[in-house]
């Protein structure tokens, strides 16, 4: 809906026209009222005049009984227009004699006509007045006083008054025009102003509105107003643009220090993968050529046979260093070929596989039922070896081990747990498990390289998931496996 | 002859009852006149003033009228002035014969039987407060105070204000307004 807008100019204008329109019905009702109210006391004034007046020259002839000289004297107001008929009566109100102008005017023989608070529109109105004369009352003459005068003070007055009123319009307004102008165009401006910044977005434009009233002071304020929104625009232009270039050189940084970082790994892992290359070749010639030694031995020396085994255990030690941290540089950098894997079977054919080495031990496994997940079979496979070894190793020690397997579903993940109750490990120490030759058990108590559990991080971190521990000394412990579930 | 006898005794009769009746009318008239000219008398004395000095100012004693020489008005003044009042006082009537008795008057009528003696009887009034009245003719220039005439078969009046000044009373100007001027 929009909305009716009406401006401030026309509104000014209406006003004004409303004011000088009132003043003018004011003045009018006013100078009617007075202008009436005089004519008619100064007619009953003058009407009481001419009363007193003829009454007076009458006072002679009606001592005398000469009615004829008081139509005499009476029928001199024939040159007074606002008397229209005089008459005058006895002291028992009966017509002496009369004098009338107008022929409409009925004039009583017996009894005086009493019209002296007659309606303004009335013709006339009659002023009566007793003849006395040394207290001796010798009659009453009564007027017939004409109220044209009213009527044409009326008249008068209403054209005046219409004469004025259009002047006062006139002058109003031009004077309106001057006025709502010195008002209304501050206000334009002003409005203007506020459009064309809010169209624009352009905070350099001020009003020009200077005058020395409250639209001055709100222009005066608006500018400084559009002033500081110009400084916090520019303070916050300048303040993003600091930012894009801190992110640009951040990026920048974080891109050369990630180039930097994957040539380091690649470097590192080319390195560890050409060392761990370069170095099984030798053990494997000292494995070889101290068999070859130990076969040419003469006769059997129990020292010398300590020394060789040592030499022995050593190289297959080292052996196994070397295969675990090729396997770590494989993990970096073999190519994930991505499907959906039947996980609970791969466990069961891991466990499969170390059913030989444990025949002797006393194992209960707990399996629970695991769906599918979505991954590279041979580095899964591999994670899965890593754990379900530990906890074969780490058991070791349990006349009875129980190890569970099993998993946790939310609606993002596949949680895959486990549980063994081995030797556990201090939770305080959980986090350094998963890193390179981190081990909380000397190799005298439990063998191995220390990179094992980094592996497994290491792929799960490749598929998307993550992993943790929770464990307690002689108690066990549990290592969580977490993937993400396949987006449809 | 009978007959001529006889119709001149009956001139003589129509001529006796045309006279008696034209004496009759005259008298009637003449009456008439006389009655607005004694009603004159009392409202001419509501105009005038006379000085604090004079007994018209005395309330105890009556109001007097004169009337010089024969009397026109018959028993008229008396009828009209038996319960009229002049300045709240009660009226005499006087009949002068002797002319000193109009020192004792506040005003007198002179009679045309007087017409010849006039300026004497208005000696006796010289420098008194006595309003004379007369309706003899050019009476005004012999100096009487208001003189009354005839015109139109009305009673008119005219006012001696040289009369007044001496006689020290003072006349109301309505009356002057109203007062003609005599033939």
């Amino acid at each position: 809906m929009t909305k009716h807008i009406v401006s401030i100019k026309t509104k000014l204008r209406r006003l004004m026209l409303l004011l000088v329109a009132i003043e003018l019905v004011i003045s009018l009702s006013l100078h009617l009222i007075t202008d009436i109210g005089k004519v008619q006391n100064r007619l009953q004034s003058q009407s009481i005049l001419y009363a007193e007046l003829l009454s007076e020259y009458c006072i002679a002839p009606m001592t005398f009984n000469d009615s004829a000289a008081v139509y005499d004297i009476i029928k001199k107001v024939e040159v007074i227009p606002k008397l229209l008929a005089v008459a005058v009566y006895t002291n028992t109100e009966e017509l002496i004699t009369l004098y009338s102008k107008d022929s409409l005017i009925v004039i009583p023989r017996k009894g005086i006509e009493n019209t002296n608070n007659s309606g303004i529109f009335s013709k006339y109105f009659t002023k009566t007045q007793t003849i006395v004369y040394n207290n001796i009352q010798l009659g009453i003459i009564c007027l017939y006083v004409s109220k044209q005068e009213i009527k044409e003070s009326i008249i008068n007055d209403i054209r005046w008054s219409f004469f004025v009123s259009i002047i006062i319009a006139i002058v109003g307004i031009i004077l309106i025009e001057i006025f709502q102008r010195k008002i209304s165009n501050p206000i334009i401006d002003l409005l203007e102003t506020i459009k064309t910044i809010s169209s624009t977005k352009n905070f350099n434009i001020r009003t020009q509105s200077n005058t020395n009233d409250e639209i001055g002071v709100l222009a005066e304020k608006f500018n400084e107003f559009i002033e500081q929104i110009q400084k916090k625009q520019a303070a916050e232009i300048i303040a993003k643009q600091e930012i894009e270039n801190l992110n640009k050189e951040l990026e920048e940084r974080v891109k050369q220090r990630t180039l930097q970082l994957e040539q380091s790994n690649k470097d590192l892992e080319s390195f560890a993968y050409s060392v761990s290359h370069d170095l099984r070749a030798p053990i494997r010639h000292i494995d070889g050529f101290t068999k070859m030694l130990e076969s040419k031995l003469p006769e059997k020396n129990e020292q010398i046979q300590h020394y060789i085994d040592k030499i022995h255990e050593s190289s297959k030690n080292m052996q196994n260093l070397i295969s675990d941290l090729l396997s770590y540089s494989r993990i970096g950098r073999q190519e994930l070929q991505m499907d959906m894997i039947h996980i609970q079977s791969v466990i069961e054919e891991i466990i499969e596989t170390y059913q030989q080495d444990t025949q002797d031990r006393s194992i209960e496994w707990i399996i629970h039922n695991i769906p599918k997940i979505y991954g590279d079979i041979r580095l899964i496979r591999l994670a899965f070896e890593n754990l379900i070894s530990n906890a074969i190793k780490y058991t070791s020690k349990k006349e009875h081990a129980i190890i569970e397997i099993g998993c946790n579903i939310t609606p993002e993940t596949i949680e895959i747990f486990i549980q063994d109750n081995g030797v556990g490990f201090d939770q305080t120490f959980a986090d350094k498990l998963f890193g390179v030759f981190q081990r909380l058990h000397s190799d005298k108590d439990f063998q191995g390289t220390g990179i094992g559990l980094a592996n497994v991080k290491r792929i799960i971190q490749r598929h998307g998931g993550s992993v943790r521990a929770e464990g307690k000394e002689n108690e066990g412990a549990t290592f969580y496996v977490t993937f993400p579930k396949k987006k449809k | 002859m009978a007959f001529r006898i006889n119709m001149n005794s009956t001139y003589k009769y129509i001529l006796v009852l045309f006279v008696a009746i034209s004496l009759w009318q005259q008298t009637t008239a003449q009456t008439q006149e006389y009655v607005i000219k004694a009603v004159f008398i009392e409202r001419f004395a509501r105009f005038i003033e006379w000085p604090i000095t004079s007994k018209v100012s005395d309330t105890e004693k009556p109001f007097i009228i004169g009337v010089v020489g024969i009397n026109p008005f018959g028993s008229e003044l008396e009828k009209l002035y038996k319960n009229q009042t002049i300045k709240n006082k009660s009226v005499i009537i006087i009949y002068i014969l002797d002319y000193k008795q109009i020192e004792r008057c506040d005003m007198i009528y002179i009679s045309k039987s007087e017409q010849t003696k006039v300026p004497l009887i208005l000696e006796y009034c010289q420098n008194k407060p006595i309003i004379t009245i007369s309706d003899i003719e050019k009476s005004l220039e012999m100096g009487v105070h208001i003189a009354m005439g005839m015109q139109q078969n009305k009673v008119v009046f005219a006012i001696n204000d040289k009369a007044f000044e001496k006689s020290q009373c003072k006349v109301d100007y309505r009356l002057k307004q109203y007062a003609t001027q005599l033939q």
